[in-house]
């Protein structure tokens, strides 16, 4: 039965996606200016006073914990969008959360702000752009539209883009090379990823029990709505959710593109289009195509540190391509 | 069929207004409706014949008026209580294109589907069913995207079936329908009518109507209601006025189409 087919795909894309988790893991602890080797780190990992412990537990497991939630969140995130807005071109920026975050965090960076500020106020940028958009999208009173909540969305989006064109025009020389690092994402002033993580995994489980509710979507709203799912309330609360995964997310390492656009696309493409395997698989895929991919940025040109941003493009554009290349139809 | 079942209305609409822009399809109308009849929807294109289906279904919010399913008001009755007992066949369903036939079937146990379970056997075993019913069995596993136009109209067919419910509104069922599947598909909705459903539905083949209906819903597009039970709404004046064109009823000595038994 073609049932069976599918469910064995799916188990073995999920360990392999697991067995891909453990290994960007261990590359991002082992790997850098000071190579260890992997029993160094593991016994750094639970002896606080090793002498290992400052890098593996202080630089390394923070970071890699940051890059994987961001990634988590950013495909858990992209995941939504797509489906709420039945758009596949949709991405967790498509409603101006990025664009909102960039002016928060560049005018704090412009000012000399300390790097919590720069994330706090990015934080508070997206979440204001968000809030703007849904009230811009419904005025006056109109009907709730998903395409008058992109357009809107859209629009401000290039309207923070100006803004944060001004805010380069006007930046001196030496605050211009951690602007740009902002924008293209840059995991190096990552803080308090804890936090971020425990969000993900929450999102993640608390959306179970609504999973399958989404996979009625793409019926159209009024089959969906005739077969029990409350269509309107569901949309708003999940938009609201995915912007502020959003936003997290870029609080953390600046907007990364392309792994909230390309993660969920490339399940789709193997797994199809099942939430209860989509949603979960897209946490722990992002965030390992993350973190694999700021190991790279760390060491591909050392001692040069690239943005995590472009690493994130040359992995992810070569593989996507070879994946839409090798599946039929589409 | 118990007798009490058969009097005690199942839908009931008290001073019903309905209004699409500043256009009134519907105006202070009362109508109710038991188990086992078969309504049919009637009026010229944009009479709102639409939006009165998804009215009654409780997709819409009537401008004015209440609509009561089994004692209860359809606002009171929360989304999922409600879909175990009413299905709506859109006229225009959509499918996505990466599902199977058989994935999308299964939407149909959405409602009956606790939030943290998967379907199980019987949930499989009503799911191909369905697909039997309208002739999709062989092509259970097949992605959605492959079908033609009716294979997709008869899978929206099949997701209702499998929903199971006693009340259901199909908003032109036999859209893109060959005859032999229009002839199936209103076996299978005669089929339910007797073991007690109530059925509402949108048509413009008044072949059909006179065939199966128990009663006729008349929409004038002005706000004017005609609703009565078959003998007295579908006939030739009525529906002559009703579209404006001039109709004779006629019964055929020639066969035109003598459905089987069972296809």
């Amino acid at each position: 039965m073609k049932k069976a087919a599918d469910n064995r795909r799916r188990w073995l894309c999920l360990v392999a996606v697991a067995a891909a988790t453990l290994v960007s893991w261990g590359a991002a602890l082992t790997v850098g200016a000071l190579a260890l080797p992997l029993e160094t780190v593991w016994e750094a990992l639970w002896h606080a006073n090793h002498q290992a412990a400052p890098i593996v537990r202080g630089l390394r497991l923070e970071r890699a914990a940051a890059t994987f939630a961001a990634g988590g969140l950013l495909a858990v995130a992209g995941t939504l969008m797509q489906v709420l807005l039945r758009n596949p071109l949709a991405d967790p920026y498509l409603l101006g959360v990025s664009g909102g975050a960039a002016v928060g965090a560049l005018s704090v960076i412009l000012l000399g702000g300390a790097a919590y500020l720069v994330a706090g106020a990015a934080f508070v940028g997206a979440l204001a752009t968000v809030a703007l958009v849904f009230a811009l999208a419904r005025l006056p009173m109109q009907p709730w539209s998903s395409t008058r909540l992109i357009l809107t969305g859209v629009i401000i989006a290039s309207g923070a883009s100006a803004l944060v064109a001004f805010l380069l025009t006007i930046a001196p020389e030496g605050r211009l090379h951690s602007m740009l690092f902002w924008l293209m994402g840059d995991a190096s002033f990552a803080q308090n990823p804890g936090w971020a993580l425990v969000l993900l995994a929450a999102a993640v489980f608390g959306l179970v029990p609504w999973l399958r509710d989404l996979d009625l979507l793409p019926f159209g709203e009024i089959s969906a709505q005739a077969l029990g799912v409350p269509v309107a309330a569901l949309r708003i609360t999940l938009l609201a959710l995915a912007s502020l995964l959003t936003a997290t997310a870029v609080t953390l390492v600046g907007s990364v593109g392309f792994v909230g656009l390309i993660v969920p696309h490339a399940l789709r493409l193997v797994i199809g289009a099942n939430h209860r395997w989509l949603l979960p698989m897209a946490a722990l895929a992002g965030g390992t195509l993350l973190t694999a991919a700021d190991t790279l940025a760390r060491t591909a040109w050392a001692p040069h540190q690239l943005p995590v941003g472009i690493a994130m493009a040359l992995i992810g554009v070569p593989f996507f391509l070879w994946l839409l290349a090798r599946t039929k139809g589409g | 069929m118990n007798r009490l079942a058969d009097q005690v209305p199942l839908l009931a609409v008290t001073s019903l207004t309905l209004e699409i822009g500043s256009k009134q399809v519907v105006r202070q109308w009362d109508w109710c409706a038991r188990p086992g009849e078969w309504w049919v929807l009637l009026g010229p294109n944009g009479a709102g014949k639409s939006t009165l289906l998804a009215t009654l279904a409780g997709l819409r919010t009537p401008t004015q008026g209440t609509i009561i399913l089994d004692g209860k008001p359809l606002s009171d009755w929360p989304g999922r209580m409600l879909a175990r007992r009413r299905g709506f066949l859109p006229q225009r369903p959509l499918c996505p294109d990466s599902v199977s036939v058989r994935e999308a079937a299964m939407i149909g146990r959405h409602p009956h589907l606790g939030r943290w379970r998967w379907p199980g056997p019987e949930d499989e075993a009503i799911v191909q069913g369905a697909l039997a019913t309208v002739d999709l069995d062989h092509l259970a596993d097949r992605p959605v995207a492959t079908l033609s136009g009716g294979e997709q109209q008869r899978l929206a067919i099949a997701i209702l079936l499998v929903q199971q419910p006693e009340l259901l509104f199909l908003d032109e069922p036999t859209n893109h329908l060959d005859l032999r599947h229009q002839v199936a598909l209103f076996q299978a909705l005669e089929e339910r009518r007797r073991a007690g459903a109530l059925l509402v539905t949108a048509l413009h083949d008044l072949n059909w109507a006179l065939r199966y209906a128990t009663g006729a819903i008349l929409l004038d597009g002005n706000g004017n209601v005609t609703a009565a039970p078959a003998g007295q709404s579908l006939t030739a004046e009525l529906l002559s006025a009703l579209y404006g064109v001039a109709l004779t009823r006629c019964t055929c000595r020639q066969i035109i189409l003598q459905p089987p038994a069972s296809l």
